[in-house]
């Protein structure tokens, strides 16, 4: 069996077997591939700290027929501080699942590995805001895997903004008033959103702190993107029926004089 | 085409739905119970149904009982103040082994994971917090696996509990007794370091 070395990052861990664990790694050289850490869920591997969702290490691989083994790891970094908040460990598994579902295995992808790890970076500080965060990943996900909608004109007949005021996830960009019943999906996007959209794509995530979560325009943006994302992928996501289900669980509780369960923040 | 009998063919599919049981090892289970005397075969399948018709969740702490409440919850000796929070049935076990603990067990029956669409209201924290509201609890010791999803129901539930005035504790995570730090992966010793104590 030959060895390989690689700088990956875990986006899913299974358990196998008695002690083991099958990870879902993404390197930029390799793309997304398996491996086996084979005893990583006993306490004295060494190959426990590595085996961990997030996880960014330099690793050492017997390529396998199908699966390769996990041979050896230096952790980089483990996102600490994504492991231990919920809203930032939902839109991280959000990210790393997004990300699952949109590369093929083994094809080299140093842009989205360099996007992932930055991302994760992003979620990781101490003043992220993870669902700014992963609207942001999103956008710059999908147009560096060939899914990148046009923000400035009309995609039906070239009308430029601000009669563009429309988004149509189908036709893959903005509509105009005549043109957006080529697309029933389509939904309003008014002038901030447009803007807060290519926003999203072009800007690096410390430069989109001041974006506000409430807005209209925002509200417009995360639903037109929401849509995009739902309609390239193929199956439905299980973080984002997660991420509904505890946003729920959280307007419930703030309605709720009693209390109940009241976590430290609720994830928006 | 059909390569075996249809009875051998429903067992096979039966024993693939355990866990860790795929097609190989069903088959070679399949073919061990066919070799073994019908009373044996009897005898075990007499005994996973009685077990399971027997065997309930403690009402109180989630435990796998046969008697509702559980041994450790209706054992007067045990230290009700005390409430040390798991995983797993599996993990009280393991815990019950160090011989150390005197404190009663509370069993969420998972941990949080968005990658498996389990949230925290799909594990038993509401009995939990129902548990410390009914009063006579000072400390709760979050013993949930050192893992992501471990770390972020750990991290829930004090967030949770905190407003209750109870203290709430977390297992130290560090290096195994009997280990040598040359073996210890960064991560384990970064968690040594964080969690020292002073001597």
């Amino acid at each position: 069996m030959a060895m390989v070395g690689c700088e990956g990052i875990v986006l899913r861990v299974r358990d196998f077997n008695e002690a083991d664990r099958i990870l879902t790694i993404l390197s930029a050289a390799e793309g997304k591939f398996e491996a086996v850490a084979r005893g990583a869920r006993r306490p004295r591997s060494s190959m426990a700290g590595a085996a961990q969702l997030f996880t960014r290490a330099n690793m050492m691989l017997f390529r396998g027929r199908s699966l390769d083994t996990l041979s050896s790891a230096e952790v980089l970094s483990t996102h600490q501080r994504v492991r231990s908040d919920l809203a930032c460990m939902a839109y991280g598994s959000y990210i790393a699942e997004l990300t699952d579902a949109m590369t093929a295995e083994r094809e080299p992808a140093p842009d989205v590995y360099s996007l992932v790890c930055s991302t994760l970076a992003a979620l990781d500080r101490k003043e992220a805001r993870p669902a700014v965060v992963a609207l942001g990943f999103e956008m710059k996900f999908l147009s560096l895997i060939g899914f990148k909608p046009e923000l400035r004109q009309c995609v039906s007949c070239g009308a430029r903004e601000p009669e563009a005021d429309w988004f149509g996830p189908n036709e893959g960009g903005l509509l105009c008033a005549r043109c957006r019943a080529n697309d029933l999906t389509a939904v309003p996007v008014g002038d901030e959103a447009r803007g807060l959209l290519r926003a999203l794509m072009v800007r690096p995530y410390a430069r989109l702190s001041g974006v506000g979560e409430n807005g209209k325009a925002y509200v417009q943006a995360r639903t037109a993107l929401r849509r995009y994302v739902d309609l390239r992928v193929e199956s439905s996501l299980r973080t984002l029926e997660f991420i509904d289900d505890v946003n729920s669980m959280g307007r419930e509780e703030a309605n709720d004089s009693e209390g109940g369960l009241e976590p430290d923040r609720q994830v928006t | 085409m059909q390569f075996y009998a249809e009875p051998l063919s429903r067992l096979i599919d039966e024993l693939r739905r355990l866990p860790g049981v795929g097609a190989k090892t069903g088959q070679r289970l399949a073919f061990h119970l066919l070799a073994m005397a019908p009373a044996d075969v009897q005898r075990l399948a007499d005994t996973m149904v009685e077990a399971r018709r027997r065997i309930t969740d403690c009402s109180i702490c989630g435990n796998l009982t046969e008697a509702d409440p559980c041994v450790t919850c209706s054992d007067p000796s045990r230290d009700r103040s005390c409430i040390c929070v798991v995983e797993r049935p599996e993990d009280v076990i393991a815990m019950e082994r160090t011989r150390e603990y005197r404190g009663v067990y509370h069993v969420l029956g998972a941990a949080i994971s968005p990658m498996e669409g389990v949230g925290p209201g799909d594990i038993r924290l509401a009995e939990l917090v129902n548990r410390v509201k009914a009063g006579g609890v000072t400390e709760i010791i979050v013993a949930t696996n050192p893992n992501t999803e471990g770390e972020v129901t750990a991290v829930y539930i004090a967030n949770l509990l905190r407003p209750l005035g109870v203290r709430v504790s977390r297992i130290a995570h560090g290096v195994p007794v009997g280990g040598d730090l040359e073996y210890a992966d960064e991560v384990t010793l970064a968690r040594a370091l964080e969690g020292r104590r002073v001597m």
